[in-house]
């Protein structure tokens, strides 16, 4: 999973950041060809789910973004407005794939999509924050960058010197934001935030 | 991980990128402590290296529960212990039903953000959750690490192993729901690292959440971001089969 919950950030700038993952639906049993196929010839079905995960095919279905609704693939996207986020779920409320759809951001920003759509929130994940010796903490605007990837693959120093960069004008803002989304494997590092992030912290430097 | 010696040239260029600081430069070859290292390959697959010395070695339990709970993609252990990082917890609460009216689901994210956790640290906290009688999830890994799922305890040879993050997963019922959330407050000052806290309620037909009334009513603060299922999962009985 892609741990998206505690992304920091004041209320301004987390609503332009939402994460949209939607998962293949591991219950549903539905007759789609993968059930037939199970079904009628369930030993050639296993051999091609395990060559279909040994080479990682999945994978590179969903960067090419033309996933098929294949086991075992969860599809992730990032959008910088509502608009483009309300765009998104409609699509998926049309296609009706069966998957669950999940939705991080700002819970009052989504639920007016939701609301919009005819849809409504069915299970909801507060954020509570952060507990323990936050002492240990770095600050305010490299958590923002960092938590963006939410297996924290982005290291804090990392973030620190591309902040330095950016401030010296060795580097753009959108360069440096290109080059610690890279390091996101499940990318929903919101690149475009981060370049608003480095760019107001090298206008205040 | 460790470094070639034979091929770094203590450039430094590599040392920003460890999410644990756990790469230091000498004088003539940069070094991985293998303490704060927690496996999760991010100097190796950031190609970061010209000269290619970062070298993944062979991990051996308990060891490789670092990289399986650090490294995005798993591995497998060899134990049979360890299934996967997490559960699609809330995500797929559509067509599971693992969270019901009445019940509160917490995540706890220990270690982050970014300071990464020992799983002493881990069981210490899962103990003081333990002792109010919350129910972990059994398909959670960490939880099928416990050496016994009513105590919250762990086997000693893990607690040493240092990890950048893992997800205690428990549910409690909504009357239960405060005092959980006033333990972890109070445990944060017994571990040497930090933990971010989930709370997961089922929303009714209006789409609220009884858990924030529970939450607003006792002034516990919550992010204005979370995660919202948005309840479009077909369930056995709506695929009409």
């Amino acid at each position: 999973m892609t741990h998206s919950l505690h992304r920091h950030g004041d209320t301004s700038s987390l609503k332009r950041d939402f994460v949209v993952l939607t998962l293949e639906n591991r219950h549903r049993t539905s007759l789609t060809w993968k059930d037939r196929l199970s079904g009628r010839f369930p030993r050639f079905y296993t051999l091609l789910k395990t060559v279909y995960r040994k080479l990682g095919v999945g994978r590179l279905l969903n960067r090419a973004g033309v996933g098929d609704g294949l086991e075992g693939m969860d599809w992730t996207s990032v959008f910088h407005s509502r608009e483009d986020l309300r765009s998104h779920l409609a699509r998926l409320k049309e296609a009706d794939t069966g998957r669950s759809v999940v939705v991080s951001g700002v819970i009052d920003e989504v639920g007016s999509c939701l609301g919009d759509l005819g849809l409504r929130p069915h299970t909801v994940q507060y954020s509570l924050g952060s507990f323990g010796r936050l002492e240990q903490l770095p600050d305010k605007t490299v958590l923002e960058v960092t938590t963006m990837c939410g297996h924290h693959l982005v290291s804090p120093r990392f973030v620190e010197k591309k902040m330095r960069e950016v401030a010296d004008g060795q580097v753009t803002n959108e360069a440096a934001a290109e080059s610690l989304g890279e390091l996101c494997l499940c990318k929903i590092f919101n690149k475009r935030r981060a370049a608003a992030l480095l760019e107001d912290h090298a206008n205040r430097s | 991980m460790r470094i070639d010696p034979d091929k770094c040239n203590a450039c430094g260029e590599c040392l920003p990128y460890c999410p644990t600081e756990a790469i230091s430069l000498g004088d003539e070859t940069s070094t991985i402590d293998p303490d704060p290292c927690v496996e999760c390959y991010v100097c190796l697959r950031s190609d970061v290296c010209p000269h290619e010395a970062f070298v993944a070695e062979t991990l051996e339990w308990p060891r490789i529960i670092r990289h399986i709970f650090s490294s995005v993609r798993p591995v497998q252990s060899g134990s049979g212990l360890i299934d996967g990082r997490g559960t699609a917890e809330m995500k797929s609460n559509d067509v599971t039903d693992r969270y019901r009216f009445g019940e509160v689901g917490f995540t706890v994210d220990i270690g982050r953000p970014g300071l990464g956790a020992t799983f002493a640290d881990v069981e210490t906290i899962a103990i003081a959750v333990a002792r109010l009688g919350v129910v972990f999830e059994p398909t959670n890994p960490v939880t099928n690490l416990m050496t016994d799922t009513i105590a919250g305890s762990f086997p000693e040879d893990i607690k040493r192993e240092r990890v950048l993050s893992c997800i205690l997963e428990f549910k409690t019922d909504e009357a239960g729901c405060l005092a959980v959330i006033d333990t972890l407050r109070s445990v944060g000052d017994e571990i040497d690292t930090v933990f971010s806290v989930g709370c997961i309620s089922r929303c009714r037909d209006d789409g609220t959440a009884p858990v924030a009334d529970i939450l607003d009513k006792a002034e516990v603060g919550y992010r204005p971001n979370g995660k919202v299922n948005i309840g479009v999962g077909w369930r056995y009985d709506d695929s009409g089969t």
